[in-house]
């Protein structure tokens, strides 16, 4: 019963309110988030609208090997996250603690492999520049749309990994009940930031393999 | 921190100490009580604070500007100092002052207490967009002291992000900053809205403030994004040399327009939406009256937040914009006029037999609705292609926002202010200089932007300060009248704070108003209610008798 | 906890195989289609995550109307963006700059000097099929 007190916060009436509000404001979030993100996706549409073959061209230039491993990565690390989340329901400290972890050490796995495709592509001069290998012209759109959305992808992936570390050590050092209402705020932070990267993986990796 | 609320509050606290404490004495008086605090009542102060600040900032960059203008020559500034002038004031005024003013303070101050909450859904959340703000705040300081920005508001490509050597950057970081603050207000208002509202609160007893900053609320959480990330293109274009508006690499610079406009023309929105609560507040209070067509008021505010998005095309008519979508948005322009006209034509009928005294609050939201009627009505001007193309980016344009944004929004900041004020210190001001104050800010405001129509219409256009000399006098004019306005700005200012320290205590109800604020004490206490309340009735009952009773001037009170 | 967690398992690798379809697939010649097959599978798994992994079908009608109008304003966003678009060329000629925007149309404006090598690459085209 103390526990459940501890997750009670100002100026809820009850934990059952209190849930439902972290929820519904979390989802509030994630639907401005939707739209952020929806800028970026509006600006690759309507250029690859104008220029169908730089986009091609510019996709096949990318390491698809790289591409799917992550998204392999991240599909996995969101499965992890909702057996944390179950462990969190049934109030289990073990589960929440061990799940969250492995969630997080996904991440960064994504970021280690992230490191690596970034050095090859900077190795390759696929930095819109004086070097810039590909031709048409237009394929530099390309490449500042796929730098600026895996970049900023990586920053929210970043955030969500520090607020995994921090939440899922809180609860294996006690200082935190594993039925903290963070925990359901912080899984779906996650996941969202998991299916932003499901779409980034269609849009930059597939197009343009076939000729 | 985690602060716990039993079921049974104990109710002797009430009656054992009569005297209460208020939220400006509860948690103490230090610098660091109010830095830290999470009460939502402290966290409106701040902002007033802080979007004060900023007014004034703006306001005396725009002093220059006129002072400026006075000949057609120009009198001291170079082009480029111009420019970065009236860019300065418009970037403060937009995203400093008017997006963060009336959500950020009243909202702030009373949306939780109006549905009977004891304060918003995440308070700390709260507190940090106030912060937010701050950083925000200190990079558009930053651009400003290094030597301000030339971009004008809208940081349009490819000029902004290829070509300007003043403080882009700086200046668009500090907007990105500031507008994951409002995010972050929105959704803590949409929740509060959803989740917190009193036993019997429902959504159709709420008054019309709560639902213009809710459907506020929902714009900023839906459009600010998009600004965000249209803001974060530019910084990595110029920032990393990245290609994305760059004609010459293919990109297109309209793209960007878009992008700004999905959000700016919302933001138009999210500053007179709020403005609408406050007068629907401050007429049904003065006239007496239950609002006329209450059920109606909330579908047009819900009606402008949601067609408003779909109108943002309007600024863009000679930008190489195709002519098909001309059409549309034309069409979608005349469309959101609709239901603008609906609540303009409610607060009127709210005034037919209303016995209406012209306090200082009634005659700033009477101001309100023409200067909001005259800047409605040119922008249907706007929305007509033929018109729009003549016009563009002339006085006509900056005279027929400016009645928007100035003349309706800031009137109707001021209404509230006076308004709420005895609620929010406890304090009367000066009823005879606070009307004075009213009367010569329409004066002022009129003087100002009158001549800007004729001469736009004529001709002179926008954010040039060498023009022809046959615009001298229309210059002057407007000149003049910047004079009178910023006099009364000024004055509020002072018998505001005069009344701080020697106004009279101010009642719990001093205008004799209906809704759940006005039922606590004034000021408040640190948690609104002792009890949550039980509402029982629609908002505006100012006809039963038992409900308000007789109105009382502020000087006759107990 | 077990048949839960097997439930969520089950999901992850429906995910995991739609990922291998949809990246086998973009080697095979499919025209237009591989477009739309990749956007497809690609919606089809975010469908799935919010659906099942962040509980949208269990959770209450006004979380739900959360995330559904968030799709909309975006919809409104592409619909109203794409009206112009689509439909540049349908009086005369599609817009085109001029070539050389910047710096041969008598249009003089200081440059930035990181930015001096971009705009010495002039030549300019609307669209390459063109």
């Amino acid at each position: 019963m103390n526990e459940e007190s501890s997750v009670l916060r100002f100026p809820w009436p009850n934990i059952a309110r209190q849930r439902e509000g972290v929820a519904f404001g979390m989802w509030t979030f994630l639907g401005s988030e939707v739209l952020f993100f929806g800028g970026l996706f509006l600006s690759y549409a309507v250029y690859r609208t104008l220029y169908p073959q730089a986009f091609d061209t510019g996709s096949a230039a990318t390491d698809i090997f790289y591409g799917t491993v992550n998204t392999a990565i991240l599909l996995t690390s969101s499965f992890l996250m909702t057996l944390a989340l179950h462990g969190s329901e049934r109030g289990s400290r073990g589960i929440v603690a061990t799940f969250m972890l492995a969630t997080a050490a996904f991440g960064l796995a994504f970021l280690g492999v992230k490191g690596l495709e970034y050095a090859e592509d900077i190795d390759k001069h696929l930095v819109p520049g004086p070097h810039f290998p590909l031709h048409p012209e237009t394929t530099r759109l390309f490449f500042a749309f796929y730098w600026v959305s895996t970049g900023i992808h990586a920053i929210h992936l970043f955030v969500g990994i520090v607020v995994t570390i921090f939440l899922g050590t809180q609860v294996a050092r006690e200082k935190m009940t594993p039925k903290s209402t963070a925990i359901e705020a912080a899984s779906l932070y996650w996941h969202f930031v998991d299916s932003i990267w499901i779409v980034l993986y269609a849009l930059i990796y597939l197009p343009g393999r076939s000729a | 921190m985690s602060e716990t609320v039993s079921e049974a509050e104990p109710r002797e606290k009430q009656t054992e100490s009569k005297k209460y404490e208020s939220y400006l004495e509860a948690g103490g008086h230090t610098l660091i009580s109010w830095l830290t605090t999470t009460d939502h009542k402290r966290i409106a102060i701040l902002y007033a604070i802080s979007i004060t600040f900023f007014f004034f900032i703006a306001g005396a960059a725009i002093g220059l500007v006129r002072l400026e203008l006075m000949s057609p020559r120009g009198l001291f500034l170079s082009d480029d100092g111009y420019n970065r002038l009236f860019s300065l004031h418009g970037i403060v005024m937009v995203w400093f002052f008017l997006v963060p003013s009336i959500p950020g303070t009243f909202g702030n101050f009373l949306l939780p207490m109006m549905i009977g909450a004891k304060d918003v859904a995440f308070p700390r959340l709260n507190l940090m967009s106030w912060y937010i703000f701050l950083i925000g705040a200190a990079f558009a300081c930053y651009a400003i002291v290094a030597g301000g920005v030339d971009t004008g508001w809208t940081f349009y490509t490819p000029f902004s992000s290829l070509y300007s050597n003043a403080n882009v950057l700086a200046a668009a970081a500090g907007v990105f900053v500031t507008g994951f603050s409002s995010i972050v207000t929105g959704l803590n208002f949409i929740t509060t809205t959803h989740m917190l509202r009193a036993p019997g609160m429902t959504w159709f007893r709420l008054p019309l403030f709560v639902w213009a900053i809710y459907a506020t609320s929902i714009v900023m959480v839906l459009a600010t994004p998009i600004l965000a990330m249209s803001l974060l293109l530019i910084i990595a274009e110029r920032l990393f040399g990245l290609p994305i508006f760059n004609p010459n690499d293919g990109g297109d610079p309209i793209l960007f327009q878009h992008l700004f406009w999905f959000y700016s023309h919302p933001a138009v929105y999210i500053m007179v939406l709020p403005a609408m609560g406050v007068v629907s507040e401050v007429f049904t209070c003065f006239a007496r009256r239950h609002i006329f067509g209450y059920t109606m008021m909330i579908y047009a505010i819900l009606g402008i937040a949601i067609i408003g998005f779909f109108v943002w095309g309007h600024h863009m008519f000679v930008s190489g914009q195709s002519q098909f979508a001309n059409l549309v948005f034309s069409l979608l322009s005349f469309v959101v006029a609709v239901p603008s006209a609906i609540k303009v034509f409610n607060w009127t009928a709210t005034l037919y037999r209303g016995s209406i005294s012209f306090e200082a609050p009634m005659i700033y939201a009477m101001g309100f609705v023409g200067l909001f009627t005259i800047g409605g009505l040119t922008g249907l001007f706007l929305a007509s292609i033929p018109i729009n193309v003549h016009v563009t980016d002339t006085y006509f344009i900056v005279a027929h926002f400016h009645y928007i944004m100035v003349g309706g929004s800031v009137s109707a900041f001021f209404a509230g202010l006076h308004f709420w004020w005895p609620k929010i210190t406890g304090k009367l001001y000066s009823e005879a200089w606070a009307r004075f104050a009213a009367v010569i800010m329409f004066l002022g405001f009129n003087t100002t932007f009158l001549p800007q129509f004729i001469m736009g219409y004529a001709g002179m256009p926008r954010r040039y300060h060498v023009y022809p000399s046959e615009f001298q006098a229309y210059h002057v004019i407007s000149s003049v009248g910047v004079l009178v306005l910023l006099t009364a700005y000024a004055l509020p200012l002072i018998y505001l704070t005069w009344s701080l320290i020697h106004g009279k205590k101010a009642s719990a109800n001093p205008w004799g108003a209906t809704g759940l604020e006005w039922q606590t004490p004034s000021p408040p206490p640190e948690h609104n209610f002792e009890e949550i309340p039980t509402v029982d009735t629609g908002p505006y009952d100012y006809h039963t008798e038992n409900q308000g009773g007789a109105f009382k001037a502020p000087g006759q009170t107990e | 906890m077990i048949s839960i967690a097997l439930r969520y398992a089950g999901v992850w690798i429906l995910l995991l195989l739609l990922l291998i379809a949809t990246a086998g697939s973009s080697y095979l010649d499919l025209g237009g289609k591989g477009a739309v097959l990749h956007l497809g599978v690609a919606g089809l798994q975010v469908l799935l995550v919010w659906l099942l992994f962040m509980n949208l079908l269990g959770s209450k009608s006004v979380i739900r109307l959360c995330a559904t109008s968030a799709l909309l304003w975006i919809s409104f966003l592409f619909a109203l963006t794409f009206s112009d678009y689509f439909t540049r060329g349908w009086n005369e000629r599609p817009t085109r700059y001029p070539e050389g925007t910047a710096t041969r149309s008598g249009v003089n404006l200081p440059l930035k000097p990181s930015n001096r090598n971009i705009s010495e690459r002039i030549t300019f085209r609307l669209t390459e099929r063109g």
